[in-house]
């Protein structure tokens, strides 16, 4: 099927995403690691770190966990909040994107990223609502 | 423009092989399947068939790969070569290193074995690390339990025969409330979040006191900020509400507990103590026939109250009635407790009748055939669904013995220990301290123990100490300043052994324990005791061997390095001598076995020490004529004997490897392990799920299949009489006496039924509690070398509560000097609401020393990490009498580290914790290069 670059399909058959019971999590991390350590060898290019034994490392995820304390009728509390592709209806990364790289798939709505159109524009990046799209800049030696 | 939708491979090549062990990022020991790629991790997978995780694998858990390529893996035998604590070493051959050790140990053990102290940290292998210091005949051994959670695992035994995590359970199935005490990320781990989701899911009510709002309390329907120390005084208070109204379950405790047993009041040597028949069987008062009677009589109905009259003229009275005169004081009345807890009393008495309503109101009655220990047959269970479930944040308090076992006296109460809906037994448990052994002292030069070091004592004829009152072991532990010691006290080994308090030691031998950083009170005091000196120049502690799998801070102190493997590249046993994997409805055990090729110069630390018995000729480990037993720890996992049929695995036991539990070893066992992935279980048949401390057809199951000896029915100890014994040593009673100056220590600590004392008062100066809890994605030191965990937590934070920022004049990211009566930190904080008001709390292990871990001397782990530790000293302040007592648990000897007081001054200057002015480590020789950058998985990714 062809797409259009910027365009999303006019409908999907399925509309897949993540569920996640905010209700149960208790902000383990553990999907935040599991995802990268699945993801960093499996296709495209590996999920990369630098400095990864120096001072302040950092590194490609595909997803994070965010942690917000909460207040309600004088309560406190914590609420963790794990981030991951929304597979967004109207996703705007893929609208913004210049080459079609990020596109959704019209079989499922599920948003991908076609790393051999990608030029790393970062405008995905800057477009996700949820943060959920990340750049990582590796220097080329 | 259109283009073409890319085609996608949506299923890659994964692993050339998936092979199944078990994790060791923690403690928890998940069912994990590692796939294994050109001879690589290319990814970790929870084992959806393994009983204790069912598939759920946690962050650390899934960041292995990382663990087993981290540039810190020690690579060879390392010998000092310079000042110790510099990190000058030079490697050596696995001969040389295995023949200084054998030549430093069989001097001691011809001489005097408790020359040698033996400690272990996070370890799972004591079931062989205590029996090799048995047979080297050291008493000096412990692992690191009374540095963690000693006071649970005690409390529990004393009480009920099980305690929490390892010995018991939520009965997530049936419970219809949960409370949690002191529960962060602590053990256990996966089980805990999967039970936690289903109660979210079933609608079941979840309490979590806590000083701290994180994780687990974050999901909790309700979290009480509990001000820390005060948890005993909170469910005694809850106790009380509970008498008051009547909420208790009183034919459990009748027939269940010791509740009914007769104690003598008269004054005297006696007094206090249970009344006992001629054959020693702790008495009754029967209803019946209005006469004293054995308490397992079969048809007596005993009386819970009264005072009676035994023939001999003594004045005697049940169990109960002390109960309810103990909890009815006025002390215990919400109003009183308020202002120390910071709960106040409608919470209180709500919690009370929300446990009560739960218990009573929601109970129901589940057909099931069983017969109990007096023969009756009974149809049905009866649900008491309040599960309970407690960690460090009450354990690790001066006060933290009494107050785990007032959780079970809070159990007992209820009728709900062990029972459907309540917190059940993990198999093999229950087992009554009575079925423990006692701790065995020092035999003599060349001689083994007689029995392991380590126990559980039942009066002062059981504490190790020398005529005169003082302490035979190193650390101290089973003297009159921590008679219940029972997991020993690793914090006191090197303060003790540098000060020759109570007396020198030659060799110090720790495995897996991190000593000179985070696994130390005083972390300061222990790293200048690893290097102090005499005043001929020689060391205190002469010599240090350490093993371990990487390079940490305590390496860098070592005089000789047994470089460990890393948890893919070995033999483990989880074995049901030691801790196993047992849940409330089956028995098991698991293995580690390699998965991965080792490709450095080290070995694993058991066959290492199982070498080193060889080598010594230990009896056990050899032959009378010297000859191995075995060569391997592979070999003594199949072959070992504990009691004949019994060794270390309890699965395809027999020639043909169809016998369970007991049975004749079996060469192949190993082989079946790995075959049905890395464990194997048992069920309990349903009618032997219950009351197991009362449940004759459990009893005689377990002794059937080798379980037990032999059947043995006990009650659950609302009453300590050995806790009593302690007591009466010390209000002069006895041939064994405490010395003065412990007499009113010990006696207002072990009090037989569960009392909250305060810790010593602070003064005014440090008016803040200071409290850790552990992150969800690291483990002690372990993750902080990772490169994927420590993104998640690199540095961390003191946490404040809005109303002290407000007070101090604080905001998010200022510097402050954190500072106790002991010392000082800088720190930077944040503020937050979600925390108890007079609390400040930080995430515990994640800083470390610089240039440690082969870590970049400036990582932010040590310009922006702390450890509470600097500011906890293992000793309290001189008293009046200027006795300087242990900053640990005056009946267990738990290190106290959560009654911690603090002050913070803001503190302008350098914004960094400065490493805490511990120095750079230095490189070890040889090792790794450190990559600057990683890809890890780039081999087998498509670009
Ligand atoms: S952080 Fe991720 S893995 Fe952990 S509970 Fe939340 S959603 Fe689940
Ligand atoms: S990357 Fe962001 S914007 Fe794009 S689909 Fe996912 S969540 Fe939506
Ligand atoms: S970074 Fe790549 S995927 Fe993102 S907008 Fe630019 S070209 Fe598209
Ligand atoms: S809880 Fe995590 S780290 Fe611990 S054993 Fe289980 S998977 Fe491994």
């Amino acid at each position: 099927m062809d797409i259009d670059v910027t365009s999303l399909p006019t409908r999907t058959e399925k509309k897949l995403g993540l569920v996640i019971d905010l209700d149960v999590c208790v902000g383990c991390q553990a999907c935040v690691v599991s995802c990268k350590s699945w993801n960093t060898g499996g296709y495209g290019a590996p999920l990369a770190d630098t400095e990864p034994y120096g001072d302040t490392p950092s590194g490609a995820w595909l997803n994070r966990v965010h942690s917000y304390e909460t207040e309600n009728y004088g309560q406190t509390g914590v609420v963790h909040f794990p981030k991951s592709c929304l597979h967004c209806d109207d996703a705007p990364c893929v609208t913004v994107c210049p080459t079609g790289a990020s596109w959704k798939r019209s079989e499922d709505g599920i948003v991908l990223v076609d790393e051999n159109k990608c030029m790393g524009c970062g405008l995905c990046a800057w477009a996700c609502p949820y943060g959920a799209r990340e750049m990582f800049h590796r220097q080329v030696s | 423009m259109r283009v073409g939708s890319p085609l996608l491979d949506l299923s890659p090549y994964v692993s050339d092989e998936i092979r199944k062990t078990t994790c060791y990022m923690c403690a928890c020991r998940c069912g994990v399947d590692v796939h294994v790629r050109d001879g690589r991790v290319r990814y970790l997978q929870g084992n959806r068939d393994h009983p204790v995780n069912r598939g759920v694998l946690c962050a650390k858990g899934s960041a292995g790969m990382l663990h087993q390529e981290s540039p810190a893996r020690l690579r060879a035998p390392l010998l000092r070569s310079g000042e110790r604590g510099k990190g000058t070493f030079q490697e050596i051959s696995w001969d040389h290193a295995l023949g200084l050790a054998t030549e430093w140990l069989a001097e001691i053990r011809q001489s005097d074995p408790s020359r040698l102290g033996f400690f272990t940290g996070r370890d799972q292998s004591q079931a062989l690390t205590g029996w090799w210091a048995q047979q080297f005949g050291t008493p000096n051994h412990a692992a690191h339990g009374g540095f963690c959670s000693v006071n649970m695992a005690a409390g529990g035994i004393y009480s009920i025969g099980g305690s929490f995590w390892e010995f018991g359970q939520p009965d997530w199935d049936r419970t219809k409330l949960l409370l949690l005490f002191g529960v962060a990320e602590d053990h256990d781990s996966n089980p805990l979040k999967i039970g936690l989701a289903k109660l979210r899911r079933n609608g079941v009510r979840i309490i979590s006191v806590n000083p701290v709002c994180t994780g687990y309390s974050a999901i909790a329907d309700n979290w009480l900020g509990i001000t820390p120390g005060s948890d005993g005084l909170l469910i005694m208070a809850i106790l009380g509400e509970l008498l008051r109204s009547g909420s208790i379950d009183a034919e459990a405790l009748r027939y269940t507990t010791n509740a009914p047993w007769l104690i003598t009041l008269d004054a005297g040597a006696h007094s206090g103590l249970f009344v006992r028949d001629r054959d020693g069987t702790p008495m009754i008062w029967d209803a019946a026939t209005n006469s004293p009677q054995p308490h397992d009589h079969p048809t007596a109905r005993p009386h819970l109250s009264g005072r009676y009259q035994l023939d001999d003229g003594r004045a005697v009275t049940p169990v109960f009635t002390q109960v309810v005169h103990e909890y009815l004081q006025p002390c215990y009345r919400p109003e009183a407790v308020a202002e120390r807890t910071g709960i106040g009393p409608a919470t209180i008495r709500w919690l009370a009748a929300e446990i009560a309503g739960t218990a009573f109101g929601k109970s129901e009655d589940m057909p099931l055939r069983w017969t109990d220990w007096r023969g009756i047959q009974h149809a049905s269970v009866t649900s008491r669904p309040v599960a309970i479930h407690a960690m460090r944040g009450i354990a690790a308090h001066g006060n933290g013995f009494q107050t785990c076992r007032a959780l079970h006296v809070l159990q007992m109460l209820i009728g709900s220990v062990d029972a459907p809906g309540g917190t059940r037994y993990k198999a093999p448990y229950p087992k009554p301290v009575e079925m423990h052994p006692r701790p065995s002292g020092l035999e003599g030069p060349g001689l083994p123990l007689q029995g392991p070091p380590l126990g559980y004592p039942l009066g002062p004829e059981d504490l190790l100490v020398n005529e005169d009152g003082s302490p035979q072991r190193i650390d101290k532990a089973y003297s009159w300043e921590a008679p219940l010691a029972a997991h020993g006290l690793l914090h006191m080994a090197i303060p003790n052994a540098c000060a020759g308090d109570p007396y020198d030691i030659s060799v110090l031998m720790i495995y897996m324990a991190n000593l000179a950083w985070n696994s130390s009170m005083n972390t300061p005091g222990a790293m200048n005791a690893l290097t102090a000196r005499n005043s001929d120049g020689s060391y205190r502690i002469p010599r240090i061997i350490v093993s371990d799998a990487f390079a940490s801070e305590m390496v860098d102190y070592a005089d000789l390095v047994l470089p460990d493997t890393t948890y893919l590249e070995r033999y483990d046993c989880i074995s049901l001598l030691d801790r196993p994997i047992g849940e409330a409805d089956h028995v098991g055990d698991a293995i580690r076995h390699p998965v991965l090729q080792v490709n450095r110069d080290v070995r694993p630390f058991q066959d290492v020490l199982i070498d080193l018995g060889n080598r010594l000729e230990l009896p056990g480990f050899t032959d009378a004529d010297g000859t191995a037993k075995w060569s391997t720890y592979r070999e003594y996992m199949a072959l070992h004997e504990r009691k004949p049929g019994i060794g270390p695995l309890a699965g395809w036991r027999g020639a043909d490897g169809s016998q369970s539990l007991r049975g004749a070893a079996n060469p192949e066992q190993i082989e079946k392990y790995i075959a049905n992935g890395g464990f194997w279980t048992a069920e309990l048949p349903e009618e032997t799920r219950y009351y197991r401390n009362i449940n004759m057809t459990y009893q005689d199951w377990a002794a059937d299949c080798g379980l037990l000896d032999e059947p043995s029915p006990f009650k659950l100890q609302l009453y300590s009489e050995p806790l009593r014994k302690f007591q009466l040593a010390a209000e002069g009673f006895g041939p064994r006496q405490p010395p003065e100056d412990l007499r009113e220590r010990i006696r207002s600590s072990f009090n037989p039924l569960p009392n909250w004392y305060d810790m010593p008062a602070s003064s005014p100066e440090y008016p803040y509690h200071a409290i850790t809890q552990r992150p969800m994605a690291m483990y002690h030191s372990w993750g902080t070398h990772n490169p994927w965990l420590r993104q998640i937590h690199s540095f961390n934070r003191l946490y404040i509560p809005s109303g002290i920022c407000d007070r101090e004049q604080l905001e998010d990211d200022d510097w402050i000097w954190l500072e106790s009566d002991f010392g000082r930190i800088r720190t930077q904080i944040k503020r937050m609401h979600a925390v108890n008001s007079s609390t400040v709390w930080t995430w515990n292990a994640i800083a470390r020393r610089s240039g440690s871990w082969r870590l970049a001397p400036g990582a932010s782990e040590s310009r922006r990490g702390f450890l509470l530790n600097h500011l906890i000293s293992e000793l309290l302040p001189k008293r009046s009498d200027a006795q300087q007592m242990m900053n640990s648990d005056p009946v267990t000897g738990q290190a106290a580290w959560y009654d911690l007081r603090v002050q913070i001054r803001k503190a302008p200057g350098p914004k960094s914790t400065g490493q805490q002015n511990a120095g750079t480590q230095t490189g070890l020789p040889d090792m790794e290069p450190v990559a600057s950058q990683l890809r890890y998985g780039s081999e087998w990714t498509s670009t």
